[in-house]
């Protein structure tokens, strides 16, 4: 017996000397970010992976950071204030009617193979989006185009009849299907880039999906990085590219990006020194960072809002005096504090603030009064809420929409008497729910795709494929219309003001709060200004050793 | 015996063919599709999908090319990640949740076994009481508690590993198979400890002392090959699990193995890759059970004749 047990001593010893000779090297190892930082080298969190890197293909937020590191449109933008700047493009000029844009193009950009980029890759880029057959799921952003939804719906067939042309090498003259005053601002949408038509062809994906092209050793791209790796749920790294027009403005040798979807994990990456950006932080941990590391916090105005979306179809939410009612005795601010923490804005307009000098109509806000709540629940024929039936409210599983979707439930009961169950879906079957119509109120959220309030206006207008609830309204439509066609911008967002005031006073949705931008940043990094739209083009972004922190 | 093993691969065909079939028709049913969106795409566009991917056509037809492919090895392109193949996102995937079931499995045999075996030894003593009480521990503690517990105080604390990433074998590759190995190695031990303990009380070890064996020998040649069966018929099942993958120690540690993807395909309605999954999880336990089985035919000459009946 004496044997067996010499020998598991022998090899708990053994285990002991591996942990504490790990642990006693380990105390003076040099980060990841250390090291990083030393190779101007910026490692941060992407939220998730990207589904693509097909410019013509992305579907959201979490593609385009990366598309912004490797592509770059006509225009760029400023990344503190996003005012248009000059990228592929030098100059433009625009016809008096705003219907026609001539881009003359910078003679220098060149393709990550040396080739140069011409107005033909832009031409060819956004026909290719438009082609139905490669499925864009943004190809609406082209809309804007003449006979850019013609040409998508298969109604036109003759690709040349789309407003995009190349004249010659350098110059891309482009025709709009109506006056749209933000056109400049989308181009810095990653739609909107071009594409190494050369490359494209090469790969057989000129008219096809196939994405061969997009992988790393593959992919031609022309914006200030190319694409090194790329290694689903592990990292994508993207390093300088030589060839670039605007280099001198690039201090970045390389980018990781890291498609971290839990938000512990990713929080305790940034504290083991493995990152210098995360992409968001967990509520449950902002007091400490607060209280230990405060200087490593961010939190920036973000184009987002929660809400939740009614079915204006069916009764009793049919009546704009419910719908009121119920949007009125949410306590809003109560929520933000409990549940998110990190002081995001309570909403009581649809369009959050920052998109230029817009603003809300003031007397137009929605107003948290449970008073006249009760009153206007009287007058639709549910005092105290009598007869009232019980209403669904539907969300998709995640651990922030519940307890909201429990605390406007106990709101709900305390100060209307009325009774709400929670229906709990996942994703696809939460939008297939909400696409049938087969809900009476469901939590949603927009972020908006350029900084203007049309991009939340529109989701508005009668024939939106975003307008789930079922408004309709013809004086809404018109308005949006008129914008288009007002002459100075100050006219337009009157125009548009007035038209979100009319969505207010009907209330096909209930705003609940705006978004903010909330993450974790080393003091390492310089030049990460915020902005609403949280763009990015990685210009005179450095990095610089500062100190350690710890929490 | 090799008979009984041949006839055991012609059964495993039906189970899988069933499987493929049965999944194959399942994810088809949940609600929504693979290009389901928040900002719903135009009826063209899914059209051009659905012709793209295949789904356009009759459900039976799209499941005859599935099996056609199949039989030529290939399993389609991903739905979610466009441009990649099934296959080289499982191969690519695959090699990392070997190399971290691998270590995990290694760490589950070893330390189970000693931890087994030792407090075996000593049942009677408070020692073996508390080596019984450690393993214990070990099932009752989940990965979701003990990973980020050894995160806490070897990465951010002592700052020896990475809080999180694959990047560097070995040095990552030791909290995330410590995390893995836990579970098992613990029952791994309590397997071993009640099937030595009830084989020291046999006649056959008492002869053995009898005839003047030293108590080492006696253990490890007479008691642990016959205690070690139940572990051995355990570890079939176990490894086919360890070596796909762990969806909770994936996400914890940022590793990109397969673990992930069985929950993210079906989340993600991505038909192809839930198919692949499967299909891979599938084989492996049949892999898994058969080797199981031939390990115990060598180690139980009794278990080799039912074999060859």
């Amino acid at each position: 017996m004496k044997n067996v047990w010499g020998i598991f001593q022998t090899a708990i010893s053994i285990c002991l000397t591996i942990i504490i000779s790990a642990t006693l090297t380990g105390c003076d190892r040099i980060t990841p970010v250390d090291k990083a930082t030393k190779e101007a080298h910026l490692i941060l969190g992407n939220g998730s992976d990207p589904a693509t890197l097909d410019p013509s293909l992305s579907t959201g937020t979490i593609e385009h950071k990366i598309l912004n590191a490797l592509f770059e449109g006509l225009v760029c933008a400023d990344s503190k204030t996003l005012e248009v700047k000059p990228a592929v493009a030098d100059t433009w000029e625009i016809s008096p009617d705003g219907l026609q844009y001539k881009f003359k193009l910078n003679p220098n950009a060149k393709w990550s193979d040396g080739k140069k980029v011409s107005a033909k890759d832009f031409e060819f880029a956004w026909k290719r989006t438009l082609n139905s057959i490669i499925g864009s799921e943004y190809a609406f952003m082209l809309f804007a185009l003449k006979n850019g939804r013609a040409y998508n719906s298969g109604k036109l067939k003759d690709s040349n009849q789309v407003g995009v042309k190349a004249i010659d090498e350098n110059t891309l003259l482009v025709e709009l299907e109506k006056p749209t005053p933000y056109f400049l601002s989308l181009l810095y949408f990653p739609a909107y880039f071009p594409l190494p038509e050369h490359t494209l062809r090469k790969f057989n994906a000129h008219n096809s999906r196939i994405a061969d092209w997009t992988k790393p050793n593959n992919m031609v791209s022309n914006g200030a990085f190319t694409l090194k790796k790329w290694n689903i749920n592990d990292s994508i790294v993207v390093e300088k590219n030589n060839l670039y027009h605007a280099r001198d403005k690039i201090f970045l040798n390389k980018i990781t990006f890291l498609p971290i979807q839990n938000i512990n994990t990713e929080d305790r990456a940034f504290r083991a020194g493995q990152m210098h950006i995360t992409e968001s932080i967990a509520p449950s941990r902002l007091d400490n960072i607060r209280k230990y590391a405060p200087q490593t916090l961010r939190q920036d105005k973000w184009i987002g809002t929660y809400y939740y979306q009614i079915n204006s179809t069916r009764p009793p939410l049919d009546n704009p005096k419910v719908r009121k009612a119920l949007a009125m005795s949410i306590d809003r601010s109560a929520i933000i504090k409990s549940f998110l923490k990190a002081g995001q804005p309570p909403a009581f307009a649809l369009i959050p603030e920052g998109c230029g000098n817009y603003k809300t109509i003031e007397s137009a806000k929605i107003k948290e009064d449970i008073a006249t709540a009760k009153k206007l629940m009287a007058e639709a024929g549910f005092p105290d809420g009598k007869n009232f039936p019980t209403i669904r409210i539907t969300y998709n599983t995640s651990e922030q929409h519940k307890p909201i979707a429990e605390a406007i439930q106990q709101m709900w009961k305390d100060n209307l008497g009325i009774t709400a169950e929670l229906y709990n879906l996942s994703w696809p079957a939460y939008l297939a729910t909400r696409r049938n119509k087969d809900f009476e109120i469901a939590r949603s959220s927009w972020i908006g795709d350029f900084a203007s309030p049309e991009t939340f206006l529109e989701i508005f207008l009668s024939d939106s494929g975003l307008n789930h609830s079922g408004y309709k309204s013809k004086t809404f439509d018109k308005k949006i219309e008129q914008a288009r066609l007002a002459k100075t911008e100050e006219e337009r967002f009157k125009i548009l003001s007035e038209a979100e005031a009319e969505i207010l006073e009907q209330l096909p949705i209930i705003p609940i709060y705006f978004y903010s931008k909330v993450f974790r940043i080393s003091e390492d990094v310089e030049g990460w200004h915020a902005n609403i739209l949280d763009y990015r083009n990685y210009h005179n972004v450095k990095l610089k050793k500062k100190g350690v922190q710890n929490d | 015996m090799i008979k009984y093993f041949l006839k055991r691969i012609a059964e495993a065909v039906p189970v899988f063919f069933l499987i493929i079939t049965a999944v194959f028709f399942m994810v088809r049913f949940v609600p929504g599709g693979p290009f389901d969106r928040e900002r719903p795409v135009s009826a063209e566009t899914i059209e051009a999908l659905n012709k793209y991917y295949g789904l356009d056509k009759p459900l039976y037809s799209q499941y005859f090319s599935y099996l056609k492919n199949l039989a030529k090895g290939e399993l389609g392109p991903s739905f979610k990640y466009n441009g990649w193949s099934v296959n080289e996102i499982l191969a690519e995937k695959a090699k990392v949740s070997l190399e971290l079931g691998s270590c995990a499995l290694v760490i589950a045999l070893v330390l189970g076994l000693i931890l087994g075996f030792a407090s075996a030894g000593m049942a009677k003593t408070k020692m073996g009481a508390t080596l019984s009480g450690i393993s214990l521990l070990g099932i009752c503690l989940p990965a979701f508690v003990l990973g980020p517990i050894l995160i806490l105080v070897f990465a951010l604390n002592l700052n020896s590993f990475n809080a999180m990433g694959w990047n560097n074998f070995p040095e990552d590759a030791v909290l995330p198979s410590i995390t893995l190995a836990l579970f098992y190695t613990a029952w791994i031990a309590r397997l071993a400890r009640n099937g030595a303990i009830d084989e020291q009380n046999k006649a056959y070890v008492r002869t053995a002392f009898a005839k003047g064996a030293t108590p080492t020998r006696v253990y490890l040649i007479h008691i642990m090959r016959n205690a070690i069966q139940p572990v051995v018929s355990y570890i079939g099942p176990a490894a086919a699990g360890l070596l796909t993958g762990s969806f909770v120690v994936e996400t914890i540690f940022q590793i990109p193995g397969l673990g992930r993807f069985f929950i993210s395909s079906a989340l993600d309605n991505d038909y192809t890759m839930i198919m692949g999954c499967v299909m891979l999880y599938a084989l492996f336990i049949i892999g898994f059970n058969l080797v199981s089985d031939f390990i115990l035919a060598l180690v139980n000459p009794r278990v080799a004749k039912e074999m060859k009946k």
